[in-house]
């Protein structure tokens, strides 16, 4: 079994170079951004230069020595010097050691251009609002599951089934536009959008209650898109396993009715069920990007939007490589955790 | 255990057996219906009289559907155009002093309980080289009179936003002054106390009430040359229009989701066979030649799967400016692999292993033989249910892209349309039309899809048929 | 336990296509320490039977009524929870078709034979795990098979395990229903060794399930010829052997092979019917080589001298 762990653990760290190495190039456009960066800096000692009077004394000749001059050497501090190729590599082994760098044009509200302060800073707003509907969504969709899933056939049943389904294919910040119509327009409950009032309360407890309020709507459109998901899964799970034979000696053996769902029925259903919400949790920072951009939620997807758009492939690389991580490091966590619980499954499967 | 291979006809059946799966079925059909009716019926390029204004001039800006009118019970107004029949005209030469004189009257009922959204005058002035002079006058059915406009005409077709235009404001704020008797006005809306009755509050958005009646518009122009003549058009802009409404261009939105079907299911259906087509056969690849093939494809899928989709797409979005084929392009290619490829994989592997595949291999069948004569489909079913799950996704990603502003906004899909709607405020403004009734058809779709989803889930999943 | 009488006993489902009359009244008796076997083909109603004795019914069960008597005590008019307390595994245990899937496959073996010892009984863990791993040895399985999972497992150890855990509480009945289908020859040898063994040691009765006649004749002292739900012969093993009345059975009997002596093989035409509608008359007459006029009508239930009953025009 150690063997099986190693070479699983191999292979997704390769894969998690390989991933890093594509977003690298990406994000860097190929080598696009170097000459972006380069026609910066060109631009910026030209506007400098021709503001100083000593230069404009120059002949022309020496002002384009000097300018050149200046040019390499501003280059070399910044080490665009070398081929982009090289760098590449340089970047990676950067993304992969989290030594993020700093952005080429954002900052954090604080005024720091580390990466990593600016990820850090927006990354728990995301938490706030998508690990914890993501969280809430599955809990309320495994009790709701394992209700209908006792009576299948039923109407309760065909219509919880059924909004499920089509829920499945909407995503939260389509719903999401709807409810801020009816929600926020209509029945004003809500506010309009954004994380808080503005201005903020001064007092740490109104402003976790002002927080709360402008939390209310967008987690409970992503709750309401997602637990039907959860709900069938769980369903389709319990009525699979409840049709096994193993299920019918459990009866007849006598066993009472809630003692044969949570010992025979839900041990092992769990692994899988465990294994998607942890994987919905990674995913739901994706889906977060849009749905930050429609509730106007100060996240980390806020942040990626904004940083593709400005070319600021530090950014960018910063927030893939962790997501990559996040997910990789799941992964294994969960097959490791599977092989455990369920006696059936060897690693690498 | 093996079973017969179902045909694409066979599962066709088997999905209208099902409650669930007839009705997504007949909604599909209706909507390409609906997409094929789009497309017979309005031959003109399409694209570009989405993305023309002048194409959809006369429709007021925003109005709700004019079924708003029954169902609540109220008495919004529908846009009136005076055209230049309605004119009454008449027009006489001066020889002696060299003038021509042309006057259209023309007169329109208002008789409903809310102002109009805007006023418009387009006139389409006939001259040699001296423009004429123009006068313009509103008359009110309880007899009070605006000038509206005095001057020369620019040019031989102008428009007097009579709305919005500064000096026709000033004009009106000094016929309030009468009413107001100095009281301060905030707000001149020359829509509103054009059609006021005249009290002090007849400026007021929500206080004016509506002075119903016969109103005329006379327009009288003093020209220079016996051929110089007028026409006019008054448009009277309402509060409701068509079946859906209207868009903050104009936009008859029954038009741009009629427009829409086609193109938002043909973006849908497309990228998501060919994605599901190419996910199941690289897994069958994978399972049949086995070895580094197999590695390579697992190790490629290994890797898709950690780098974030969305992402990657947006980047390349921007940096390339995508518009809905590109785009296609783009994620039909990051997607060739993924867990289709990994399930197909086990599903075939699972077959390759069965007897019938075994005595072709004995009798000399070809490899890619037996892929598309046997393993494929059995594969079928498997591959519909994923292109049926996956072509909402893709409806949504391409909506998700107009909403973030990547995508060229030229075509008219379901997605631009509320994404547009998003952008033009409608859900903070409350332009319900704008946003329920393409999201709803939206979801309608995506329904028949997870419905026809659901019945197939019922033929690749046996264990959960009912008994 | 004294008998175990049933009368009239009913089992029909609801499904799409109609209602299954998949047992329709039939009657018996089993006395202490006998072996009463339920023989027919597949779809004729036996494992039905079981499922209506155990009263594990599935969802779609539109009728179950008659009469099963155990020492006198109606089992049928009881509350599923008394049932489930008083009887089930503790008087009335089963051993299923099909032991491939009963074990569950993610807990351990020792655990699961325990499992009623810990419910019903109040044991704590650790004694029942002890009683377990002796009821092991009576299978004669080793002891480590109590840390195994079900997949580690042969067919033949996994259907031993899985009689032990039917034996476990001492019942007085057990149901076997096809305990052996799956497996060789050889295996299902020693199974019967076995289960003759272990009724001796303990005084258990069976009610035995099968289609295989030759096999339910060696380990039955009664044997129930069952056809499309009804009970068409009953009498005791010898009997029925050497004599089959009903034409059903005597078919089934000449369709057996034998080993050694010369027997042209008989097979029997046609195909059961259909347990929805079932025709008004005899069950068996469309594939029955004696059919007259008189089988249109239904037949009764007819007792011969030397005590065994028939259910055919053809005695009386």
């Amino acid at each position: 079994m150690k063997i099986a762990i190693i070479k699983r653990a191999i292979t997704l760290v390769m894969t998690l170079i390989i991933a890093t190495y594509i977003t690298v190039v990406v994000a860097n456009l190929g080598g696009l951004i170097d000459e972006i960066i380069k026609g910066q800096i060109w631009e910026d000692l030209v506007t400098r230069l021709a503001r100083s009077p000593e230069f404009s004394m120059l002949t022309p000749e020496e002002q384009d020595r000097i300018l050149k001059q200046r040019f390499e050497a501003a280059i070399k501090a910044r080490g665009l010097d070398q081929p982009f190729i090289v760098r590449t590599f340089i970047y990676l082994k950067d993304a992969l050691t989290l030594n993020l760098g700093r952005a080429l044009f954002m900052t954090s509200s604080a005024g720091s251009r580390s990466v990593r302060a600016i990820i850090l800073e927006r990354l728990p707003q995301t938490l706030l609002l998508f690990t914890t509907g993501t969280i809430t969504s599955c809990f309320l969709g495994l009790i709701l599951g394992l209700w209908i899933a006792r009576s299948p056939g039923t109407l309760k049943d065909k219509f919880i089934s059924m909004f499920a389904i089509v829920t499945q294919t909407l995503p939260a910040w389509f719903i999401g536009i709807i409810f801020i119509l009816l929600f926020a327009y209509y029945l004003r409950l809500t506010p309009f959008g954004g994380m808080v009032s503005v201005p903020p309360p001064s007092d740490p407890f109104n402003y976790a209650l002002d927080v709360l309020r402008h939390l209310a709507l967008p987690l409970f459109t992503w709750t309401f898109t997602y637990f039907g998901y959860w709900a069938y899964l769980t369903r389709n799970m319990v009525i699979q396993i409840s049709e096994e034979d193993y299920i019918l000696t459990a009866k007849a053996k006598g066993l009472p009715e809630s003692l044969i769902i949570r010992r025979h029925v839900l041990r092992p259903a769990l692994p899988p069920i465990i294994t998607q919400m942890a994987i919905a949790i990674i995913f739901s920072l994706q889906g977060a990007i849009i749905t930050e951009q429609v509730f106007n939620w100060p996240g980390l997807g806020r942040i990626l939007l904004t940083a593709i758009m400005t070319y600021d492939a530090p950014v960018v690389i910063g927030v893939v490589v962790i997501f990559a991580y996040l997910l990789v490091i799941t992964v294994f966590i969960l097959d490791i955790l599977y092989a455990i619980l369920d006696p059936r499954i060897k690693i690498g499967g | 255990m093996s079973t017969r291979p179902l045909t694409p006809k066979e599962i066709l059946k088997e999905i209208l057996r099902t409650k669930s799966g007839l009705i997504g079925v007949i909604i599909l059909v209706l909507m390409v219906v609906l997409s094929i009716f789009a497309v017979i019926y309005t031959p003109y390029d399409i694209v570009n009289a989405w993305n023309d204004p002048v194409f959809w001039q006369s429709n007021p800006r925003l109005a709700a559907p004019e079924w708003i009118n029954i169902i609540a019970g109220i008495n919004l107004p529908k846009t009136i155009i005076l055209g230049h029949n309605n004119f009454y005209k008449s027009e006489y030469y001066v020889q002696i002093a060299g003038l021509k004189y042309v006057n259209l009257r023309g007169t329109f009922k208002f008789q409903y309980d809310y102002f109009p959204s805007e006023l418009s005058l387009f006139l389409k002035v006939n001259y040699s080289n001296k423009s004429p002079l123009v006068k313009v006058t509103f008359v009110r059915p309880d007899g009070n009179m605006v000038t509206l406009y005095e001057g020369i005409v620019e040019s031989h077709n102008s428009v007097i936003y009579i709305s919005t235009d500064p000096k026709i404001r000033k004009r009106i704020r000094t016929f309030l002054e009468k009413f107001t008797k100095g009281e301060e006005a905030y707000m001149i809306y020359p829509e509103i106390i054009l059609f006021a009755k005249p009290d002090r509050d007849m400026w007021d958005a929500d206080k004016a009430r509506v002075l119903k009646g016969t109103y005329e518009l006379r327009i009288e122009m003093v020209g220079y040359n016996p051929t110089d003549t007028l026409e006019a058009k008054l448009i009277v802009y309402g509060r409701v229009y068509g079946l859906v409404g209207t868009d903050d261009l104009r936009r008859d939105l029954l038009v741009g989701i009629a427009w829409g079907a086609p193109i938002t299911l043909a973006f849908g259906l497309i990228a998501a066979v060919l994605i599901s087509v190419i996910q199941v056969l690289l897994g069958i690849i994978s399972a049949w030649f086995g070895g580094i093939i197999d590695e390579a494809i697992q190790r490629l899928s290994d890797i898709l799967l950690v780098l974030p989709f969305l992402p990657i797409v947006i980047l390349i979005s921007f940096i390339y400016g995508v518009d809905i084929w590109r785009l296609l392009l783009i994620v039909v290619v990051l997607s060739i692999v993924g867990s289709t490829t990994k399930v197909a994989r086990s599903i075939a592997l699972q077959v390759k292993s069965e007897q019938y595949v075994e005595a072709a291999i004995s009798y000399g069948a070809s490899g890619w033989r037996i892929i598309f004569l046997y393993i494929f489909p059995r594969l079928l079913p498997y591959t519909i249910a994923n292109i049926v799950m996956v072509t909402p996704s893709m409806i949504f990603l391409e909506a998700a892209l107009a909403l973030i502003g990547l995508i060229d906004p030229r075509n008219p899909t379901w997605g631009r349309i509320i994404a547009d709607a998003y952008d033009g405020g409608a859900a903070v403004h409350g332009y319900w039309w704008w946003i329920l009734i393409p999201a709803s058809l939206i979801i309608l779709v995506a329904s028949a899809f997870a419905m026809i989803g659901y019945s197939l889930d019922k033929i690749v999943n046996p264990r959960l048929r009912e008994r | 336990m004294k008998e175990l009488v049933v009368n009239s006993l009913k089992l029909y489902y609801r499904t799409r296509r109609g209602t299954v009359r998949a047992v329709d009244e039939i009657s018996f008796k089993l006395g202490r320490g006998e072996t009463l076997s339920i023989v027919g083909e597949s779809g004729c109603g036996k494992s039905s039977t079981a499922y209506a004795l155990m009263r594990i019914l599935p969802r779609n069960v539109k009728e179950l009524s008659g009469s099963v008597k155990l020492d006198g005590e109606e089992l049928l008019d009881m509350d599923e929870e008394t049932f489930r307390k008083k009887i089930r595994w503790k008087r009335i245990s089963m051993v299923f078709q099909g032991a491939m899937n009963a074990l569950n496959p993610v807990m351990k073996i020792g655990y699961q034979i325990a499992e009623p010892l810990m419910v019903h009984e109040g044991m704590d863990k650790s004694e029942a795990l002890k009683a377990a791993a002796k009821v092991l040895k009576d299978v004669l399985l080793p002891e480590d098979v109590m840390e195994k999972y079900q997949h580690q497992l042969s067919g033949g150890m996994k259907q031993r395990v899985v009689i032990a855990m039917a034996i476990i509480m001492n019942p007085d009945i057990v149901i076997l229903d096809e305990p052996t289908s799956a497996l060789d020859v050889i295996v299902q040898a020693n199974l019967m060794n076995l289960l003759k063994k272990l009724k001796w040691e303990r005084g258990l009765s069976y009610i035995f399930i099968t289609h295989d006649l030759s096999l339910a004749s060696e380990l039955s002292d009664r044997l129930a010829v069952m056809y499309a739900g009804k009970i068409v012969e009953i009498g005791t093993a010898e009997d029925i052997y050497k004599d089959p009345l009903h034409p059903y059975t005597n078919l089934l009997i000449s369709s057996v092979p034998t080993l050694r002596s010369e027997k042209t093989l008989k097979h029997i035409p046609g195909s059961p019917p259909d347990l929805v509608n079932p025709p008004q008359g005899c069950r068996f007459m469309p594939r029955c080589p004696y059919a007259k006029k008189v089988c249109n009508e239904a037949p009764t239930m007819i007792r011969m001298e030397d005590g065994r009953y028939v259910m055919c025009h053809l005695y009386g």
